[in-house]
């Protein structure tokens, strides 16, 4: 029987964080502190917070969002987190997959409630409502939603700084795009970038972009556009190739599976293009500057290992960020060879006075749009 | 008592002009639930390949599917859109129309009663329940009409227009939710959640179970009596069964075909409806899993016979929903049940009673 | 199998030439019944070697079960066939194959994209290696053709031979997997006059070649003239077998139904009445958009029968369905008691009395999936007693159906049953039921014999005669040249789409009617 193809969500997701800046949700986790920091293309630490009480087993429900495993992307992602957990920490760990998530979303958190698991993870972004609902009437179990604030007092929200991420990204590109040296640049003062849709979730990677491109040189012209479809590589490819015509030399992708027409695009005009959520750096060999990348995986991860730990109390919201590891820029495996050294040195550099916070970058979720980014 | 309806189901080519023998005639039942059968051993059998307890795993997949109330009505929740779907489908193809474009219905009936369930908020609740699923149903029609009209009019073949009209409902609903009716505090390809007043209550909490499975039941009385009693409906029987005997006796063909895709795009839209007011509260892009395409199934297995439709979208739901709990339970993978749910539709399609070593075997028993 | 009690009343036939010599098939208490009906009751039969056996019966006799019992297609609740005096199990057709029994069926088994040589050939393919040996089976194939007095356009795909073509084909097809008995259903019914006179000079010369043949007809006139033994069937049993010499048509026609039979007199033509329809300049396409009826000019009164006469595909068919209103004429006017009809629909003119008896029974006259009564109903579908608000009302449609069945003689079926259910003749006469319970206006009978044992064709002629009677206009096409002769008050001939002559039927004769369809004359 036929299936609908379903877009990729790997970029969208991140626009689902709840915008209820009010509610306070913010706050950073009181044990956030405790996940050891890390620098530049590093990534995230997986290590257990404490040596598991030995006989105590936990029952961890992982569901998996619409899309399905085997999307390679969010979902898969978040599984491989999922079974680093299971590797380290005594769980019995469930997947549960439905063709009919959207629909059976309620039922299904109803009954991981009912069947009494220890910590739920909910990867599905239209179910937040049924959590929301039905997480309080079992208040033993413990629930994690990632991309949301939290939204039951024992749910765990996690959210991404992907404004930090994307502010190193502008950052390497402006640099990036006046350098002659480089394989395929013709100097100019340009780059560009394209969203999925106009929504502050998108705008969020945006506006950092564009405020860390200005920070390297404030005469820069971003472009900006938006493919208005997640699922469109076509699209995405005719909106890139415009802006490398218009002398942009490097296009950030903010647009899920229309990215990778993003990246055909630079492939082809012997380019560059800036992936997004995982590494898609190995998509096209030397024509991905760099992705930026937010570990979900990391996420799921860390709050089964604060579960085991006594440490997922629930009733806030994690931000997970450069300092976590859990996101930024990828090692950038392909075109480390061909950046100049003083480029990373001022990434890393920018990236540490972030996490001292010396650098503010702007936050569209909880500030809204700056005056200074029009489209 | 029986009416004037003979026992025909959805039309098939080749009719045998001698009846079938009483013995094949009471292994009826047996046959028709040959595909479960079947569908069962095949399950049984990668089970085992791959080490797993099949007696246990059916036995996990019976209790979490009707095993208790909530579990019961979850089934009935699974199974009220493709029992709508499967009556909107069998309704087409009953008259002779291979409508496969309820998919197309469905998505725009459910965008409708989200467009009413959250720009209408000042109704007062039945009444804009009411009106929600009107328009729901009216633009699941108008949807349906467009191939009945290529149809009818210039005799376009409507398996290909339906197929592609299907994906067009799915864009089209897509670019409106994206562009026009975004959720203003989510920037995710949802709508707006529809008014409180228009969510249909449970009557089963926590499930979902709601008037709307009521209502299919319903429906499918009606669907039932209409092929059985009423003149339209027998004019759309004969289209179906016999056009060019249908166009001799004056039954005007263009006619019945543009009631034929009405009524069906009707139940589709209904279908897309409740969904939206009974289980997902707003409309989601791309949400439907394909239950316009398993009505198709549900139609087939049950041989357009109402009790048939009711008993195969039961089984779809049952399947569709212990599928999804079981994995709560023990590490049965969703592949396990889609290879359940595929050998079910293609041994639905199959008349097992025409394969030849089955028809002996059926003479000898 | 078991041996059934052979029935007191049936005859042992045959016997004395079983004396003689072994008889090439013989079977002994062959019985089948379907539900309550037994469609054969012991039968006992016995046919020679070298022989033309025919089989006639009323319809629902018995003589496809019987036939396809022996061909394996039906497998007998009791009873036993013996070739050649040995006991064979034919359960299959591919165990009747095996046993040399071959059958033509009224619906070809060919694969129609395939050619003649390959439909031959198809399941024993001559081969050299692992490729096809064509020219070998193209020697064979027309070694058969010589052998059956005939030729082929072996390299023609089949959909584009002719129906006698693909007869022969079948008959070859059997030949080629060595059949030596050849079982036919109704072989002629399928073909035009010549066609049917090849096939009359094609079976002589297989029984003369030692093979044995027994078909299966409804017409008197081919018994006559084929067979050497004819065995007459009634209600599932052998009622005789008779050589042909030294019997005749009248005898076995009153052997058939069972009973003295005379054709009704046709009562004089009184005054014919008002101009029913008025066709002029009509002009018809058919499917392929060629033009089949050319200018046709011609009326029907009241109270008269008008026949069509012309040889098969002469536009007959373009004919009457422009009249019914199912296809579109591209010229000319049509009035219906003067009121112009071009534009009315279907059922407009269903509704202002225009009846119609289709030339394709199971196809169209009837619904053989629905009911009896569903096959009944549909003229009067609007029947506030009926159908008042759209609403069926099942007891009285019930009760209507079986005044219908009833007062037109339909058996072996309930309102309820099936229209498969019944046989031929019965079917037909339900559609008699249903065009002509209340006298129509106009009645468009297109072949209402066809197909139709003795018995049916006399009620049916009768039928037809009553409603002439009450005053219907009646437009009758037919192929049985001495029907419209009989039946009608008038004569149009049709050739090549045109109408070449309008006579008073009492003034013709069947050579000049022949002549005049030919366009001989």
């Amino acid at each position: 029987m036929t299936r609908t193809h379903r877009f990729q969500w790997s970029a969208i997701l991140p626009v689902v964080a709840l915008v209820l800046a009010s509610c306070g949700g913010s706050s950073t986790g009181g044990t956030a502190s405790s996940v050891s920091a890390n620098t530049a293309g590093a990534g995230p630490s997986f290590k257990p917070l404490c040596t598991p009480q030995s006989g105590k087993s936990y029952k961890v429900a992982l569901i998996i969002a619409q899309g399905g495993l085997g999307d390679q992307s969010y979902n898969d992602l978040a599984y491989s987190g999922f079974q680093k957990a299971k590797n380290d920490f005594p769980i019995i760990g469930r997947v549960i997959q439905s063709a009919d998530i959207v629909s059976q979303g309620q039922a299904i958190v109803q009954e991981a409630g009912q069947a009494n698991f220890d910590l739920v993870i909910d990867l599905e972004f239209s179910t937040y409502d049924a959590v929301k609902s039905v997480a309080p009437q079992f208040p033993k179990t413990q629930w994690m939603t990632p991309n949301f604030t939290s939204v039951a007092p024992n749910d765990t929200g996690y959210l991404f700084n992907e404004q930090d991420g994307s502010y190193l990204a502008g950052e390497l590109a402006a640099q990036v795009t006046q350098d002659s040296s480089i394989p395929g640049i013709t100097p100019s003062k340009t780059i560009g970038v394209i969203g999925g849709i106009k929504a502050v979730g998108i705008d969020k990677f945006l506006v950092g972009y564009v405020q860390g491109a200005h920070a390297i040189d404030p005469n820069l012209k971003v472009l900006v556009n938006y493919s208005n479809a997640f699922g469109d590589p076509a699209k995405g490819k005719q909106l890139a190739d415009a802006m490398f015509q218009q002398g942009a030399n490097v296009v950030y992708q903010v647009a899920g599976g229309t990215g990778t027409g993003v990246i055909q695009a630079a492939q082809s005009a012997n380019k560059y293009a800036i992936g997004v959520d995982s590494d898609q750096d190995a998509i096209a060999p030397g024509h991905v500057l760099t992705s930026m990348i937010k570990r979900t995986d990391f996420a799921v991860y860390d709050s089964i290992n604060r579960l085991v730990c006594g440490k997922l109390k629930g009733g806030d919201t994690v931000n997970l960020g450069l300092k976590e590891g859990a996101v930024g820029l990828s090692p950038m495996k392909f075109t480390k060879s061909i950046i100049p050294s003083k480029y990373l040195d001022r990434v890393n550099a920018d990236q540490q006075k972030i996490i001292d916070g010396q650098i503010k970058v702007w936050n569209t979720i909880t500030q809204g749009n700056p005056p200074w980014f029009t489209s | 008592m029986s009416g004037i309806v003979a026992e025909t189901g959805i039309p098939v080519a080749g009719q045998e002009t001698i009846a079938p023998p009483r013995a094949l005639r009471l292994l009826r039942p047996l046959q028709l639930s040959g595909p479960f059968v079947i569908a069962l051993l095949v399950g049984a059998v990668v089970l085992f390949a791959s080490g797993r307890d099949a007696i246990g795993t059916y036995w996990l997949l019976a209790q979490q599917s009707l095993g208790g109330t909530t579990e019961i009505a979850n089934t009935l929740v699974a199974a009220t859109p493709i029992l709508l779907t499967g009556l909107a489908t069998a309704v087409a193809f009953r008259s002779g129309i291979f409508n496969v474009g309820v998919e197309g219905s469905l998505y725009v009936g459910a965008f409708a009663a989200a467009w009413a369930g959250f720009t209408l908020k000042g109704l007062a609740g039945p009444l804009l329940i009411v009106v929600a699923v009107l328009l729901a149903a009216a633009a699941g029609a108008l949807w349906a009409l467009v191939p009945g009209v290529l149809r009818a009019r210039w005799r376009v073949d409507e398996v290909v227009t339906t197929l592609m009209l299907n994906y067009v409902a799915i864009l089209l609903t897509s670019w409106l939710v994206n562009y026009y009716f975004l959720a203003p505090d989510i920037a995710n390809s949802m709508s707006p959640m529809i008014a409180k007043q228009a969510r249909l209550g449970s009557l089963l909490p926590p499930s979902q179970l709601s008037i709307a499975f009521v209502v299919a039941l319903l429906v499918t009385g009606l669907y039932a009596y209409f092929f059985s009693r009423t003149r339209i409906g027998y004019e759309l029987r004969m289209t179906g069964l016999n056009p060019r005997f249908a166009r001799a006796v004056g039954i005007n063909l263009g006619g019945a075909v543009l009631i034929a895709f009405a009524i069906s795009g009707f139940l589709g839209g209904v279908a897309g409806g409740f969904q939206i007011l009974g289980v997902n509260y707003r409309f989601i892009d791309h949400f439907s899993p394909g239950y316009g395409f398993t009505g198709i199934a549900v139609a087939l297995l049950g041989r357009g016979h109402p009790i048939g439709i009711v008993l195969a979208a039961l089984f779809f739901g049952a399947l569709s929903s212990g599928g999804a709990m079981i994995q709560l339970f023990s590490d049965i993978p969703l592949d396990l049940i889609n290879i359940l749910q595929g050998t079910v539709m293609i041994f639905a399609v199959i008349e097992l009673s025409r394969l030849p070593f089955v028809k002996r075997w059926l003479r000898h028993a | 199998m078991t041996q059934a009690p052979r029935s007191a009343d049936a005859p042992i036939v045959g016997a004395s030439a079983a004396s003689a010599t072994v008889p090439r098939i013989r079977i002994r208490g062959l019985t089948k019944s379907y539900g309550s009906v037994m469609a054969n009751d012991g039968i006992d039969l016995d046919i020679a070697r070298g022989g033309i056996h025919a089989i006639v019966g009323e319809n629902g006799a018995g003589k496809t079960t019987l036939v396809r019992a022996i061909y394996g297609l039906v497998e007998p609740d009791a009873g036993s066939i013996e070739l050649d005096g040995k006991l064979v199990d034919v359960a299959t057709p591919a165990k009747a194959i095996a046993s040399r029994i071959g059958m033509v069926h009224q619906r070809f088994q060919l694969v129609e994209p395939l050619t003649a040589l390959e439909n031959l050939t198809l399941g024993d393919l001559p081969h050299r290696g692992m490729f096809f040996d064509r020219s070998a089976a193209l020697s064979r194939a027309r070694a058969l053709a010589t052998e059956l007095g005939t030729s082929m356009e072996w390299d023609r795909p089949v959909v584009h031979l002719s129906v006698g073509a693909r007869q022969r084909l079948e008959i070859m097809r059997l030949l080629y997997r060595k059949a030596d008995i050849l079982i036919f259903d109704e072989p002629t019914s399928v073909l035009t006059p010549q066609e049917a006179d090849d096939l009359f000079r094609v079976l002589p010369r297989l029984a003369g070649q030692g093979r044995t043949i027994i078909f299966i007809t409804h017409k008197l006139r081919e018994v006559f003239a084929l067979a050497d033994r004819v065995t007459v069937m009634r209600r599932g049993r052998v009622i005789t077998t008779v050589p042909t010499k030294g019997s005749d048509p009248q005898a076995l026609a009153s052997l058939i139904v069972g009973e003295h039979f005379e054709r009704p007199e046709l009562e004089a033509v009184a005054d014919r009445g008002e101009a029913v329809i008025d066709v002029e300049g009509l002009s018809v396409c058919d499917d392929l958009g060629t033009l089949s009826l050319r200018e046709a000019t011609f009326t029907v009164h009241a109270g008269e029968i008008v026949g069509v006469a012309g040889i098969e595909g002469s536009g007959q068919r373009e004919l009457v369905e422009a009249l019914l209103g199912v296809r579109q004429p591209v010229a000319g006017t049509i009035r219906l008691r003067g009121r112009p009809l071009q534009r009315a629909s279907v059922w407009d003119r269903r509704k202002r009395g225009v009846a119609f008896i289709s030339e394709d029974r199971d196809g169209e006259g009837a619904c053989l999936a629905a009911t009896l009564a569903e096959n009944v109903l549909p003229l009067e579908r609007h029947d506030p007693g009926l159908a008042g608000g759209g609403r069926l009302r099942i007891s009285a449609i019930a009760a209507f159906a079986r005044s219908v069945l009833t007062r037109f003689d339909v058996r072996g079926a309930g309102p309820q049953s099936p229209a498969r259910a019944l046989s031929g003749g019965n079917l037909q006469r339900l559609v008699l039921g249903r065009e002509i319970h209340k006298t129509p206006t106009l009645l468009l009978a297109a072949h209402p014999t066809r197909g139709v044992d003795v018995r049916g064709i006399a009620f049916i002629h009768e039928q037809l005669a009553q409603a002439r009677k009450a005053g219907a206009a009646t437009l009758l096409i037919s192929e049985e040249l001495s029907e419209l002769i009989e039946l009608s008050d008038r004569l149009l001939v049709i050739f090549e789409g045109r109408l070449v002559a309008d006579l008073p039927a009492a003034e013709v004769s069947p050579e000049r009617l022949g002549l005049l369809m030919t366009g001989a004359a």
